[in-house]
């Protein structure tokens, strides 16, 4: 965070374009740890996790709406009894509209973006690296943001979210300063269990994902009957499974293999008006945005992680 | 002319029966080695044996298995086809083909099904029953999908405990990805676990009965570990290259050459080609490419609810470095790889060599050479050919090859191009 006074700039989308499909299938250089215990999430999150030779100090959040759970070093070193663990996981994040949108509402909650398109990463993980480093510099005095009220005004009046602070807030002070987001390269279809416990995760992305209309192709998709089966493990009963797209097939596709999993239960839309989160699945996304731009249509889906319905018969 | 090398054993203690596959056919002998039925009959001078039925179709068999009580035997060829037989007159029950090639089949505890695991990471079950007639496939079960990895599946087994909520078995299926993956069967969309400490391709997983809390497992990474199935923690891990680098030091193992085939071999590595279960004995015994011995680990339980430990292990030469191993009550069944064109001691001419060792208790409860069943099933003769085809070392599709693949060479017909 030292090039705060070399004055930080905010990457620009169109540097980093990639086209959209990757072969999930094929081997890529990928780095993931071999189990989630050995993952080192202080390059990610470094205001809570320390790395080895780092002091505790280094990067701390500024106001006490986003006090970190717990410290603890890497690997599992430390025994405190609330280590702090990424509760958030959005399956193919893109240019992380979402995640910026949900980090001040959620300003202590660890969220990960997951990302196979390196180009798209490395985009993210610098306008993460900005925007906290605008948020450190502003100082404790600066203006602080009401982050529902914008959203609600947001939602209210969706086209018009392509202003400033669509790329995030870099003058006024948000919850969390954005310490509590990361992105990171992963296939999530390959290596999801290595990077989270079984019941860690309270919510899970997955927003505008690939259609793969080939019928062939359908294994790749994200949602598959046997995908759910992984991110029913990722998710704690309670946990909630978010999937929007612009696709009607696609929208199909997915209520159907959701509908017919045992372990997830749609959640009715009147209960969705209460999840603050809803909103920036349906327009946080830059997917979200060009959608809203040519006036297509959005098909949201969102599931609740239940209790395999065959313990509760014995 | 030399005769074609056996890939794959497989042995049931309750039927005493021993299957030796080589290419596209199978012998199947009893406890004794003495043969009782073979889809090439022919080859043989006993006139008793039965003639099974061949797939004719001619594409090599994968992978073979008997059903836990040994009332049923299964076999998956590289040309996608799948069959079941009953092992009384070996008439065949089930004959199909499956949208991807399946690289390990398991019948589940009770019999009623095969599962199998495929190329593709998907894992299917396909109902036992009457063969199908030739133009109608209505009134049989379609094979239902009960789990998918996103990586080729090397082997799948089901667990002998049950999980308290369901009273369920659990399946356990491992892949190209490092992974173990523990399963509820039937309800294999929950999840129990993962097994993850691996740091290369799982090719098999043993779980047994006399450790039902526990699996054995063994990859490319060049060690065997011990897992608990419920959480899917690691509790032990064997290093292979502590007690078999005296084979490559001495020479007895020989590395790859720099060729396609063989250079992601072509360094001293262990890769695990199987674990087995020796019930009676209480261990597990494993191959490892290229390692001329078999490796008897035993099971060590402790009191007090710990957790049992892999013993150190009781190594048995062999002439030729393995293909595979089987457990027949007291007897170990290794299957040996082709006479490699590098110059070594011992391991007979081409046309003599034999293609099977088989081990068996002794007196102080290791493990010795049985001579006689070594013959005896050496006595049951594959095909001669002109010359045995190599056998490819399990690096070459379990490395991860992003760096040292050549552009254009054995890109994966299965996998999706984009």
């Amino acid at each position: 965070m030292a090039d705060s006074t070399a004055g930080p700039k905010l990457p620009q989308k169109r540097y980093f374009r990639q086209r959209a499909h990757v072969n999930i299938f094929n081997d890529m250089p990928l780095e993931y740890p071999v189990r989630p215990s050995e993952q080192d999430w202080s390059d990610h999150f470094p205001a809570y996790f320390r790395t080895q030779q780092q002091p505790a100090s280094a990067a701390r959040p500024l106001s006490p709406g986003a006090e970190p759970q717990a410290k603890r070093g890497p690997a599992g070193s430390a025994h405190t009894a609330q280590p702090a663990r990424v509760e958030f996981a959005d399956i193919g994040c893109g240019y992380g509209g979402l995640l910026v949108a949900l980090a001040p509402l959620y300003p202590s909650t660890l969220m990960v973006g997951m990302e196979i398109r390196t180009k798209l990463v490395d985009y993210l993980q610098r306008r993460i690296h900005a925007l906290r480093t605008f948020q450190h510099a502003l100082g404790p005095a600066a203006e602080r943001v009401d982050v529902r009220s914008k959203l609600r005004a947001e939602f209210a009046a969706p086209d018009s979210t392509e202003g400033l602070h669509d790329n995030g807030e870099t003058e006024r002070l948000v919850p969390g300063h954005y310490d509590n987001i990361a992105a990171m390269r992963i296939n999530c279809q390959k290596y999801l269990p290595n990077f989270f416990e079984k019941a860690q995760l309270t919510k899970l992305f997955i927003l505008f994902a690939d259609p793969h209309f080939k019928r062939r192709k359908h294994k790749a998709r994200i949602v598959s009957a046997t995908m759910l089966a992984e991110y029913a493990y990722v998710l704690r009963p309670g946990g909630v499974l978010y999937t929007i797209t612009d696709v009607k097939d696609l929208a199909d596709w997915n209520t159907k293999h959701l509908d017919a999993f045992p372990l997830f239960e749609r959640i009715p839309d009147d209960e969705l008006e209460n999840d603050p989160a809803v909103p920036c699945v349906i327009n946080s996304t830059e997917e979200g945005k060009k959608v809203a731009r040519n006036n297509g249509s959005k098909y949201l889906a969102c599931y609740r992680r239940i209790e395999d319905p065959a313990n509760l018969n014995k | 002319m030399p005769y074609t090398s056996v890939t794959v054993v497989e042995a049931n203690s309750c039927r005493g029966a021993i299957a030796l596959v080589f290419d596209s056919d199978f012998h199947v002998t009893d406890s004794k080695g003495k043969l009782l039925a073979s889809t090439a009959a022919d080859l043989q001078d006993n006139a008793a044996a039965i003639k099974i039925a061949n797939i004719g179709k001619g594409g090599a068999i994968k992978a073979a298995v008997f059903s836990r009580d040994g009332s049923l035997f299964a076999i998956c060829t590289l040309d996608k086809n799948l069959l079941i037989y009953e092992t009384t007159n070996w008439s065949c029950l089930l004959s199909t083909s499956t949208e991807k090639r399946t690289n390990a089949i398991c019948f589940d505890p009770t019999g009623e099904y095969l599962v199998t695991g495929d190329k593709f990471g998907d894992s299917y079950k396909f109902k036992v029953g009457l063969a199908e007639s030739n133009n109608s496939d209505t009134g049989r079960e379609k094979p239902g999908l009960v789990l998918g990895h996103v990586s080729i599946l090397c082997d799948v087994a089901f667990s002998y405990c049950l999980a308290s909520e369901t009273q369920q078995q659990y399946i356990l299926t491992c892949d190209r990805d490092e992974k173990i993956r523990i399963s509820k069967y039937p309800n294999a969309y929950n999840i129990q676990a993962f097994c993850l400490g691996h740091t290369e391709f799982v090719t098999t997983v043993a779980p047994a009965s006399f450790a039902p809390a526990n699996a054995v497992t063994g990859s490319g990474d060049g060690t065997i570990r011990l897992w608990e199935i419920s959480t899917g923690k690691l509790l032990q891990t064997v290093e292979l290259k502590e007690f078999l680098a005296k084979y490559y030091a001495d020479g007895r193992a020989v590395c790859g050459e720099n060729t396609y085939e063989d250079r992601t071999a072509a360094s001293e590595r262990y890769g695990v080609l199987r674990v087995r279960v020796c019930e009676k004995q209480r261990a597990f015994v494993a191959v490892v490419e290229r390692i001329p011995a078999a490796i008897i680990l035993p099971f060590e339980s402790k009191q007090d609810g710990e957790h049992g430990v892999l013993g150190n292990p009781q190594l048995v030469d062999l002439v030729r470095a393995p293909t595979d191993v089987a457990v027949l009550d007291d007897s170990i069944i290794v299957s040996l790889a082709p006479v490699s064109s590098a110059p070594q001691a011992d391991q007979g001419t081409s046309n003599d060599a034999p293609l099977i060792a088989a081990l068996r208790l002794g007196a102080d409860s290791k493990f010795v050479h049985d001579k006689e069943l070594t013959n005896a099933l050496n006595g049951c003769k594959t095909k001669e050919v002109a010359l045995v085809p190599a056998i490819g070392s399990v690096f070459v599709w379990g490395n991860k090859m992003y760096l040292e693949r050549p552009k254009g060479e054995d890109q994966d017909q299965d996998q999706d191009e984009e």
